[in-house]
């Protein structure tokens, strides 16, 4: 049952592409405590109508949760959340949504993902176990599960592609506990299908995911960049590009001050494009 | 130190006016706010930033007499888990020995410090610590007097279980009354305990009502006058009665309550208290 679940998992990655569309709202669950009657609660929704990406908001106050419409142009920011929580008097346990970010490797091996906006979140990204003890009736079976998921995860690191992770984020950052993200499905970030164009830059020095990410969130988040691309087995960058003329030289300067070293940056011909 | 008519105003005060006054600062008791009791304080502070407004009505018949005050309070939230609250009462109409009066009460400041809580899902524990002055604002030469003359300190402890079912409070707060030229007003006990019940758990913007029982056990010890204790005051009574709080919606709130004395031991001769009743609405942003 849980190969099958992993497998199923695996196909969904593989078949799935999302595109980024600004001014989209999505969905965030908060998890709240304390929640006891709706006179109280009304100063929890005051303190969530004041966050800058807040677009909506539903109550389900006898399961202990706020669903909270969040536009995707402004960061989906959990401290700030947490502490809207806390300053309306309750206790924020966790939030399921959808976090986009690209994955790294912490010291010990662990996996992150770390988001674009803001930059110093960082979701430690809890993997199933290599093994489930399955209890039965009468003896302990163990079952091995394999990981698809890491290993998909694993590969990530290497292409530095943007991924869009739906699942619950749990632990509480006021008390220096890594904020635990369970997936519950993950997909690739695709290309926009129309945009002013792509820039491609071969540079040096950039060596591993860390330094993936922090090309990614350089640019990003920038207005006339629509989605980006960085590779530090293949020393590449790509920028995709809403005017259809952008300004190279400031997009290498860009590049530049984040500590690599520029050899070519250039405008991929459409040609180009359709050969790739 | 008072002026010297004001001194032998309080030592020409007759007796039954001295129980008069105690009536008064036992009506004029601290509110509740949100599901908090109707008839005590709980351990609710409102939200960072929040301001909350009530006006409550209050009606007490002390056997021959009766007073019906209105109290103004505003509510703010400093952080958290401290919140300021200044209450004005409006005496609308005061009746005793025959005369009647009307006009500002002693108005009262007071904060609450929530030390401690602990969130689960759909409750919470807190226990909070509240600190307050009430400064002599009415006037004690009225007759009948519309305040007690005295600067009094409440503080007191007050521990609360919410949830979307039941409710339970425990407070004790400890009012001390400072000395007023010769007069020497007796402090004051209250031990007040509450259960509510939610009978509908409704979601967020339905009609909430929660019904409560509320019981108040009230110690005055005996006030003094030129420092000879006066025998026909102080005493001990406990109130029981039914309060029902109603929130047509998330902002506002409905809040009445009736009470009985369920045991009286007062000292000397005074008047027993009949019931005392109260209707306040609160609204909150």
């Amino acid at each position: 049952m849980i190969n099958r679940r992993y497998y199923a998992l695996l196909a969904f990655v593989m078949l799935t592409t999302v595109s980024m569309v600004h001014g989209h709202v999505q969905q965030v669950t908060l998890r709240v405590d304390g929640l006891a009657c709706p006179f109280c609660a009304f100063g929890l929704e005051k303190k969530i109508k004041k966050l800058p990406g807040y677009d909506s908001l539903h109550f389900l106050i006898n399961e202990g949760k706020v669903i909270v419409g969040w536009r995707d142009d402004q960061p989906l920011d959990l401290k700030e959340i947490d502490k809207a929580v806390d300053k309306a008097g309750f206790t924020l346990r966790g939030v399921t949504g959808t976090f986009i970010g690209t994955i790294s490797r912490g010291n010990k091996g662990e996996l992150y993902l770390d988001l674009i906006e803001p930059v110093e979140q960082r979701l430690h990204l809890d993997m199933p176990k290599d093994k489930r003890r399955i209890k039965t009736k009468k003896t302990d079976q163990i079952q091995s599960t394999p990981q698809p998921l890491r290993e998909r995860l694993e590969g990530l690191l290497t292409q530095g592609n943007l991924v869009e992770i739906t699942g619950k984020v749990e632990g509480h950052s006021k008390n220096k506990v890594l904020l635990n993200l369970s997936i519950n499905s993950l997909a690739i970030v695709s290309p926009p299908e129309e945009f002013g164009c792509k820039v491609i830059s071969r540079v040096e020095n950039l060596v591993c995911s860390r330094c993936v990410t922090r090309v990614v969130r350089t640019f990003m988040p920038l207005e006339d960049v629509l989605h980006i691309q960085a590779d530090h087995l293949e020393d590449e960058i790509q920028i995709w590009t809403q005017s259809e003329k952008p300004n190279l030289m400031r997009l290498r300067d860009r590049i530049e001050l984040l500590g690599f070293k520029v050899e070519q940056i250039r405008v991929q011909k459409e040609k180009e494009d359709q050969k790739k | 130190m008072l002026s010297g008519t004001r001194q032998s105003v309080i030592r020409d005060l007759p007796l039954p006016l001295l129980w008069a006054i105690t009536l008064l600062t036992m009506v004029i008791s601290t509110k509740g706010w949100a599901h908090e009791p109707v008839f005590s304080m709980g351990p609710e502070t409102i939200w960072q930033g929040g301001v909350g407004i009530e006006t409550e009505f209050e009606f007490a018949d002390e056997g021959g007499e009766e007073l019906s005050v209105l109290h103004y309070e505003i509510l703010y939230g400093l952080t958290k888990d401290l919140s300021l609250t200044l209450e004005v009462p409006q005496i609308l109409d005061r009746q005793a020995e025959g005369e009647t009066g009307d006009g500002l009460g002693d108005v009262e400041v007071r904060a609450k410090y929530q030390f401690f809580k602990k969130d689960m899902l759909n409750a919470q524990h807190k226990i909070t610590g509240i600190f307050g002055i009430k400064v002599p604002t009415g006037d004690d030469e009225a007759d009948p007097p519309l305040g007690t003359g005295t600067t009094e300190f409440p503080f007191g402890l007050s521990y609360g279980y919410e949830s979307r079912t039941w409710y339970h409070f425990l407070t004790t707060l400890y009012r001390l009354r400072t000395e007023s030229g010769n007069s020497d007003p007796g402090d004051r006990l209250f031990i007040n305990g509450a259960v509510g019940y939610r009978p509908v758990q409704g979601e967020y913007t339905d009609p909430d009502v929660v019904f409560f029982l509320e019981m108040n056990a009230e110690f005055e010890f005996k006030d003094e006058l030129r420092g000879t204790r006066l025998p026909n005051t102080g005493g001990n009574t406990i109130w029981l009665g039914p309060t029902t709080l109603v929130s047509p919606n998330p902002q506002w709130m409905f809040k009445t309550g009736i009470q009985f004395p369920i045991y009286e031991n007062l000292n000397g001769h005074q008047e027993h208290s009949e019931f005392r009743a109260s209707f306040g609405i609160e609204h909150h942003f």
